[in-house]
């Protein structure tokens, strides 16, 4: 039985899909049979992130509507064993997804993998809530300014009203913070929320807190997960986030600004 | 077809059940007439069940009758008696009076009354254990509101009652929202978007400059809302 886990935020832009494929890949790279599905429907990313782009003959909307069998569907990933990749459609929008396509699909996933991971879609609507409703744990990606941490609290509200563990009463859906784009020299000049300030307002477990780097957005364009790259702090930090998922204590990391030098503390600079 | 010459209908009627404990009617006639002179109209042809209940029956030979003239003779109209063991069904028939049951009579004993009072009309406070999050409501209606956690900015706690909050309010906090001006607003940290009792309230903007991020609680005087530290 496969676990469900949807990464979410509300919020645009904060690193849904760079963390679905960084966490999805270190989740293979761990043994696991992970596959990462992009519910954002009519604006297929994933595909991009994780190099794939050429390689997509059908999607989820074609299984969808029972267009084309999950075998055909599933893109094998060319680095990790064990990690595949179900793409979003582009040409369709969020409603040619049904609940109980989206369920027929995942249990059918959820026969064979150890992990689901759920790419959600911007927004609280549609899209993003098939993403998070059959979901067993919810990686909610937050940057630290505050338009991004109140859309986190409202899709975590979200998360304990409207999943499938809440309306029908279960153990409630297991929730994670994962702080993006963290700059501890901004937090030091007070420019920037620090990580326990965005612990105090959405009073949460964190997972993990990714350094703003700029190997992220180089690993985007290269369609290659930043977590291959073990030189980054962003990957060591998606390293350790995803040990933290698995279960195993890791010290938190690249929380505090680098030491100025001696010779540029003397320099003044 | 006739026209019905009659109709029969069900109808609740006070009267007073005359209860007898002590079989003496000098005494009793005493005691009446200085009763219905208290309040001379409100008895007056007053109908009256009679209750024999609590007089040992084979020791004291009752006379119907003069019982009955007794009270005949100070304005009450006995219409029955209440049925106990050793009553004198005849004699009560010769008089023209009714046996009524025990059922019929219904319970009388003011003990037992007390016992089937109802239990006292209070509505439990809402309690809130997980935080209010961003865009929730939560509304405790003709009752107060606890939430051990935080209120997120942009959610919404109303109640009828008082609000209490254990965590940090960020977002909107109306108690009295049904028009209860004493109603407060309690919270461990105060950083409120805004907040209102009875309709009367503030914004953040000038809350920032009084018990802010401090333990405070709210409350109206003289229609004007108050801060102050807790």
């Amino acid at each position: 039985m496969a676990k469900i886990i949807v990464v979410t935020s509300g919020k645009g832009g904060v690193g849904k899909t760079t963390t679905s494929a960084a966490i999805g890949t270190g989740l293979a790279l761990a043994g696991n049979k992970t596959v990462i599905i992009d519910f954002d429907v009519g604006l297929r990313n994933l595909d991009l992130i994780m190099g794939c782009e050429r390689r997509v003959v059908y999607d989820f909307v074609n299984v969808i509507n029972n267009e084309a069998n999950l075998n055909q569907t599933l893109i094998k990933d060319k680095r990790v064993e064990n990690l595949f990749i179900m793409p979003a459609s582009q040409t369709r929008d969020k409603d040619a997804l049904t609940m109980e396509g989206v369920e027929k699909v995942l249990e059918e996933l959820s026969e064979t993998f150890d992990f689901i991971i759920c790419d959600s879609p911007a927004g609280i609507e549609k899209g993003a809530h098939m993403a998070l409703y059959f979901a067993d744990e919810a990686v909610v990606v937050t940057n630290p300014e505050v338009s991004s941490v109140r859309d986190s609290d409202r899709i975590l509200g979200i998360l304990q009203s409207k999943s499938k563990r809440a309306e029908q009463g279960g153990e409630p859906v297991k929730e994670h913070l994962l702080l993006t784009r963290y700059n501890p020299a901004r937090v030091e000049e007070g420019e920037m929320l620090s990580v326990s300030d965005v612990e105090d307002i959405l009073a949460i477990p964190l997972l993990g807190v990714i350094p703003e780097s700029e190997a992220v957005l180089k690993a985007s364009n290269q369609g290659e997960p930043v977590i291959h790259n073990q030189d980054t702090d962003a990957g060591k930090a998606y390293s350790d986030a995803v040990k933290r998922l698995l279960g195993e204590e890791v010290a938190f990391r690249f929380l505090d600004a680098p030491k100025k030098g001696i010779l540029k503390r003397l320099m003044g600079a | 077809m006739n026209d019905a010459c009659f109709q029969l209908k069900g109808s609740l009627i006070t009267t007073f059940i005359l209860e007898i404990s002590n079989y003496n009617l000098l005494d009793f006639e005493q005691q009446l007439s200085k009763k219905v002179q208290s309040a001379p109209d409100f008895f007056n042809t007053s109908p009256v069940i009679i209750n024999l209940e609590k007089l040992d029956l084979d020791t004291n030979q009752i006379n119907y009758q003069e019982l009955i003239s007794i009270c005949r003779r100070h304005g009450l109209q006995p219409v029955a008696f209440k049925q106990t063991p050793q009553l004198n069904e005849d004699q009560i028939k010769e008089n023209g009076l009714a046996l009524l049951n025990q059922k019929a009579c219904g319970k009388s004993e003011p003990v037992n009354k007390a016992k089937e009072k109802p239990a006292p009309d209070i509505k439990k406070t809402q309690i809130i254990t997980k935080p209010v999050r961003s865009g929730q409501q939560v509304y405790a209606e003709g009752c107060d509101l606890i939430i051990t956690g935080s209120v997120s900015g942009g959610a919404e706690v109303l109640a009828d009652g008082n609000i209490h909050i254990y965590g940090t309010l960020r977002g909107r906090a109306l108690a009295g929202v049904k028009g209860d001006l004493d109603a407060r607003i309690f919270c461990s940290t105060n950083e409120a978007e805004l907040v209102s009792i009875g309709g009367h309230f503030l914004l953040s903007d000038s809350l920032e400059n009084q018990v802010w991020k401090q333990a405070a609680q709210f409350y109206l005087l003289d229609e004007t809302l108050h801060v102050s530290p807790l």
